[in-house]
């Protein structure tokens, strides 16, 4: 009887251990595929987009089995660190702060096998190539363009008596127009602008319009964050809110964040990118008659306004991937212009390609051409470098300069040299112990 | 005499079998990875190369780390305060609850489903009650002529309001554990005390209390750690940074944007043992202080 009841639990045991391990799921095939895993962030509606792409790419590669691995956002970067270190990463992935992981070289170089497969990276917009390079080699592809700019309420302009703002606006202009626009107390405030807080990128693009910049051409943070322009810069930036202008960040989820306001008529001005007219347009919620799209404005007339096209991210390919020529051609179908014609048809974001944006007819829709033009004609911009695409320290810089900004809106008088001098000396700090 | 060990070792091998998944899920996921993390801590260690030793370097480096201690210190103040609030409030709202009446039942999954309820969902309703501009906070106290503070957006109220929000919602918990415990004290003593003539405060510092210190014990000790484990509700309200100014930055938070926003491992492992062996002294301190006083059954 004890014998049978240790051999019962002999087998108990060892089926939960198979079952934690797994071991089950042992497939035989005659030949195996090429697996290739495809890991990234998405979710809703690009997941579906991929989704179908990937069971398209399978029907015209047979012999290839894309497992397409989508991850929740916050779990993403954390799940890919540790699978990237323990060597067991997906063939093909989406990376976010990749800095680091380019300057420890954690990808294959893009350029061989580009030119093994004879794929031509010259169509490929310049600065999104220059973001995924490092040390002459080429880490990851862009499959799309991010573009941050003003989306506003015709109707509140016409009824505060004001012409709508155009390419090479000012920030006096801006300041007035939300001076003159914002009116009400408590709910039923209508506010002038709603300015990005959590957004890093969006906030670095306004500033860089005064040009007031976090990193420099060689990423150099120290007197670049904490120079006199970004005094004045933020300064500015922050008289929105402290005026009233603008809500206040920490009541804006309460107000149903600055998307829902724009579209119930609470706020004229918002910061957006070519994602959130599309999906207005799609969902509704707001006349897009009175709907109106321009660049974001520059500190003095004649200023040539600085963008960032850069609010996306490379897909990389693993250093041990075994199959690295067909996830190369995977990246390569999933970055190229048929699939990124397809993908930024459905208006959820800009194509990082002129050719793209011209195909696509861009250009002819106003709403869309604010963003469109940014890629088309390069001549009529600035590209400065983001702190977030080029920084190792990135995190830090990110962390301690929003902390800064919300610093400047709750204090009275604060000195704002000095708090940007603390913001560069806890980087600082934060480089030496790294 | 053989037959008997033989036997009692037969048994014991069934029993450690048995439980062998469970051992072996410990030791390779959670025993394993603390030792790892502690050879960690004494590394200077980005993930993607190769962990260089530095002996103590993080833990000294720690003593003078401003956002670490600004860390603890809002994760100890935290715990101190909303755990005090928490523990009195659910007492009391378990002692008004403890009656069989079926009304009562109503009541408990009242107070009960705040603490079931998505940390998102709460955070969202908090932040329409803390509003600077339209809350029903600042509402209230300017109807007494008291004009209400940027209860999210300031660092100085930050942390009270985080108080209110985690010592309000969140004490269906405890408060069902206070019930079930008031629901063994045995009646007869309740009747004992009303011959003797007891009015209802001496039955509560004499019988209930008491009878009841063990079940207190076990929340205190069980919400002391819940407290200092505070991450996602925070994060949820205030941004992985807990701002404004690091107010709501918890030991936690710490510690993760440390490893995987930093990419600074090492100093991260050491922020964790620091932070257990912290911890486990406080919840030791508060055994070791409160047994005493602590009333079981058998007696002793």
């Amino acid at each position: 009887m004890r014998k049978r009841k240790s051999i019962v639990s002999v087998l108990c045991a060892c089926a939960m251990v198979l079952g934690v391990l797994n071991c089950g799921s042992v497939v035989f095939a005659e030949e195996d595929p090429i697996v290739i895993r495809y890991m990234t962030w998405e979710d809703g509606d690009w997941q579906n987009f991929t989704q179908e792409f990937v069971d398209k790419y399978m029907e015209e590669n047979p012999g290839v089995v894309i497992q397409y691995e989508p991850v929740a956002g916050a779990e993403y970067m954390p799940k890919l660190q540790a699978a990237l270190v323990a060597g067991n990463a997906p063939d093909v992935m989406w990376v976010d702060q990749w800095v680091n992981l380019f300057a420890n070289d954690m990808f294959e170089d893009i350029i061989p096998l580009a030119e093994a497969a004879g794929y031509d990276l010259t169509t490929h917009n310049e600065q999104h190539l220059q973001m995924s390079t490092y040390n002459d080699k080429l880490y990851g592809l862009t499959g799309w363009a991010g573009v941050p700019g003003v989306v506003f309420n015709k109707q509140l302009f016409d009824e505060a008596g004001l012409e709508y703002p155009e390419y090479g606006w000012t920030w006096e202009q801006c300041y007035e127009a939300a001076e003159k626009i914002t009116q009400g107390e408590g709910a039923d405030k209508i506010y002038g602008i709603s300015l990005p807080n959590s957004d890093f990128n969006s906030v670095e693009n306004i500033l860089w319009n005064g040009n007031a910049y976090v990193i420099d051409e060689n990423t150099n943070y120290e007197g670049v964050l904490n120079s006199d322009e970004m005094v004045e810069g933020l300064d500015w930036f922050t008289s929105f809110v402290k005026n009233g202008l603008a809500p206040d960040p920490s009541s804006l989820d309460a107000l149903g964040g600055d998307e829902e306001m724009f579209k119930q008529g609470k706020v004229a001005m918002i910061i957006k990118t070519s994602g959130y007219v599309a999906s207005v347009e799609t969902n509704g919620g707001f006349d897009m008659e009175n709907m109106g799209t321009v660049c974001l404005p520059v500190k003095e007339e004649g200023m040539t306004p600085a963008v960032n096209t850069l609010l996306t991210n490379p897909i990389c390919i693993s250093k041990n991937s075994e199959h690295k020529e067909e996830a190369f051609k995977f990246l390569a179908a999933r970055v190229g212009i048929e699939t990124q014609t397809d993908f930024c048809s459905r208006g959820w974001t800009m194509p990082n390609s002129a050719e793209i944006v011209e195909n696509l007819g861009l250009m002819d829709k106003p709403l869309y051409a604010t963003y469109g033009d940014t890629i088309v004609n390069t001549d009529k911009y600035v590209y400065p470098k983001g702190a977030i695409a080029y920084s190792p320290m990135a995190a830090e810089i990110i962390d301690n300069f929003l902390n800064c900004i919300n610093k400047i809106y709750v204090e009275d008088d604060v000195d704002i040299k000095a708090e940007l001098d603390k913001v560069v000396a806890n980087v600082a700090e934060a480089e030496a112990n790294k | 005499m053989v037959k008997k060990k033989k036997h009692r070792r037969n048994d014991s091998i069934t029993g450690f079998l048995f439980v062998s998944p469970w051992i072996i899920g410990f030791l390779a996921f959670t025993l394993g990875p603390c030792l790892y993390t502690l050879g960690v801590s004494f590394t200077k260690w980005n993930l993607m190369s190769a962990p260089v030793f530095v002996g103590f370097q993080n833990y000294i480096k720690l003593l003078n780390n401003d956002l670490f201690l600004k860390s603890l210190y809002n994760t100890i103040r935290f715990a101190v305060v909303s755990v005090s609030i928490s523990m009195v409030l659910a007492l009391v709202i378990a002692l008004l609850l403890n009656t069989n009446n079926k009304i009562m039942y109503v009541f408990r999954t009242i107070f009960y489903v705040p603490s079931v309820v998505s940390g998102i969902a709460v955070a969202i309703v908090w932040s329409w009650i803390f509003s600077k501009d339209f809350g029903i906070m600042n509402y209230v106290l300017s109807l007494v002529g008291i004009s209400g503070p940027n209860w999210l957006g300031d660092p100085t109220w930050a942390p009270w309001a985080f108080v209110i929000i985690m010592s309000t919602t969140f004490i269906g918990g405890p408060m069902i554990i206070f019930v079930a415990g008031l629901q063994n004290i045995p009646a007869h003593l309740y009747e004992a005390a009303s011959l003797d003539g007891a009015n209802g405060f001496q039955k509560l510092k004499y019988i209930t209390l008491p009878s009841l210190s063990p079940v207190i014990l076990y929340n205190l000790v069980t919400m002391i750690i819940g407290a200092f484990r505070t991450f996602v509700q925070a994060s949820t309200l205030a941004g992985e940074s807990g701002n404004p100014d690091h107010s709501l930055l918890f030991v936690i938070m710490n510690i993760y944007n440390t490893a995987f926003s930093y990419m600074n491992f090492g100093s991260s492992a050491a922020m964790s043992w620091v932070f257990v062996v912290l911890v486990l002294g406080i919840s030791l301190i508060v055994m070791k202080v409160a047994y005493p006083h602590v009333h079981y059954e058998s007696g002793d």
